[in-house]
């Protein structure tokens, strides 16, 4: 028997037990149920988040990157978020004109993929911060928490950020963000409501130091 | 970017297992002409790796894959001396919290691990019983770990160079035409040395145990 066909029946079976092994190794495919991760970041520096007691939260979910969003579900997302810091111990102060609550709570909407901290071409969509009181232009950049790590937010993440009202600064316009939370693969022309709200619980229960004592 | 990194890793490896049986082959043909037997023995070996110490981290289903090409050389009746080029691959599908000290993270994440190793290596026969050539011996080399840290659709990689020594013992089984085939079976336990900043902090040194079983002509 010659050689020759042996060796390439041996050369065959190799290369499919490569393809084999090569197949086994695990791979992380992208599918809507994998990519809805949530991250949280705090700046925990004391005591601006220890001390803050009042918050407010604005109805309105913008489309961040000059991009569109249908805001049919923008109240019940944003009911989610007041009762979690609700039930957290915090007191909502919705009132603009008289004493302003202690932190805001914005929510935007990526629209394009953006790595960093996701807030990238605000002004647009905001125009001014709620409650912020401050006259800002499109100079001003959104801080992050000390240490945060920058990831890559992919379009239809819900960017929930906490803005500090009581630190404007001036002269660094930067706007002193607290605590930022990331729910990804959750918002399209239509926000897909139960992973939403999925989400933005999963969210709160990975940021125990928002209880208030 | 792993699995293509593996898929690369084991085409190479693949070349070096067709390149060593023709190579060989033709030497080896010459040399029968001459009514010399051969001293060289080229191997593919297939491997199932048990993760050990670190690298238990990285593993839902118990063993990690493996693929290696191995070539020795007879120094003596009772000894040989080679090189032994393999990669192995670890994998760990979770979906939990990460908390940093700066946040925390949630979602489906996927950890993975591919140390490739090149030693050179030696071995002694002290017996042969059946048709059996029982040996132990070794290698010694560098290897490269690549990890990998998979969030979503993020992903982060961290990898370094370590020293690497395995010792191993194992058997070879003759067979074919002119007893030119050889089987070897064979338990090699890879202890690196820890060096590297990977992911989660520090040095780490990722052994495992593996076993090899190996398919080759001489």
């Amino acid at each position: 028997m010659s050689l020759v066909p042996r060796r390439a029946h041996v050369v065959a079976t190799a290369l499919l037990v490569v393809s084999g092994l090569a197949g086994a190794c695990d791979a992380a495919p992208i599918n809507p149920d994998n990519i809805g991760w949530v991250t949280t970041l705090v700046d925990s520096t004391p005591p601006a988040l220890q001390e803050a007691r009042t918050f407010a939260v604005p109805d309105t979910i913008v489309a961040l990157n000059g991009g569109t969003l249908n805001h049919a579900q923008d109240k019940a997302i944003a009911a989610e978020v007041r009762a979690q810091f609700l039930a957290l111990g915090w007191i909502e102060k919705k009132d603009t004109t008289g004493v302003k609550p202690d932190v805001v709570i914005v929510m935007g909407t990526n629209t394009r993929t953006e790595v960093g901290i996701s807030y990238a071409d605000w002004f647009p969509a905001y125009g001014w911060i709620p409650y912020w009181g401050t006259p800002a232009d499109p100079s001003w950049v959104w801080g992050a928490p000390a240490g945060a790590i920058a990831y890559v937010y992919e379009v239809g993440t819900l960017v929930i950020t906490m803005v500090d009202l009581r630190a404007p600064r001036q002269t660094t316009k930067r706007v002193p963000v607290l605590w930022v939370a990331a729910v990804n693969g959750v918002l399209t022309d239509n926000p897909i409501l139960p992973r939403v709200i999925t989400g933005i619980d999963q969210a709160f229960a990975q940021s125990p130091y928002l209880r208030i004592p | 970017m792993t699995n293509r990194r593996w898929f690369l890793l084991t085409q190479l490896l693949v070349a070096l297992f067709v390149a060593s049986l023709t190579a060989p082959r033709a030497q080896a043909q010459t040399q029968a002409a001459l009514s010399e037997p051969s001293n060289f023995m080229s191997l593919t070996t297939f491997e199932l790796s048990l993760p050990l110490g670190d690298t238990k981290k990285y593993v839902t289903g118990g063993l990690g894959p493996g693929l290696g090409w191995e070539g020795r050389w007879t120094v003596n009746a009772h000894s040989s001396a080679g090189v032994s080029l393999t990669v192995a691959g670890f994998s760990r599908h979770t979906d939990a919290t990460i908390d940093f000290p700066s946040g925390a993270a949630t979602g489906d994440q996927l950890r993975q691990l591919m140390p490739a190793q090149l030693l050179a290596t030696g071995y002694v026969y002290p017996f042969q019983k059946n048709g059996v050539r029982w040996y132990a011996g070794g290698g010694v080399g560098g290897g490269h770990v690549d990890q990998d840290f998979t969030l979503g659709t993020q992903q982060l990689s961290r990898g370094a160079w370590h020293l690497v020594v395995a010792p191993e013992i194992g058997a070879e089984v003759r067979g074919g035409p002119d007893r030119l085939f050889v089987g070897v079976f064979s338990l090699r336990y890879n202890a690196p040395i820890a060096s590297g900043d990977y992911l989660g902090g520090g040095s780490r040194k990722f052994q495992y145990l593996t076993l090899r079983i190996g398919i080759g002509e001489e």
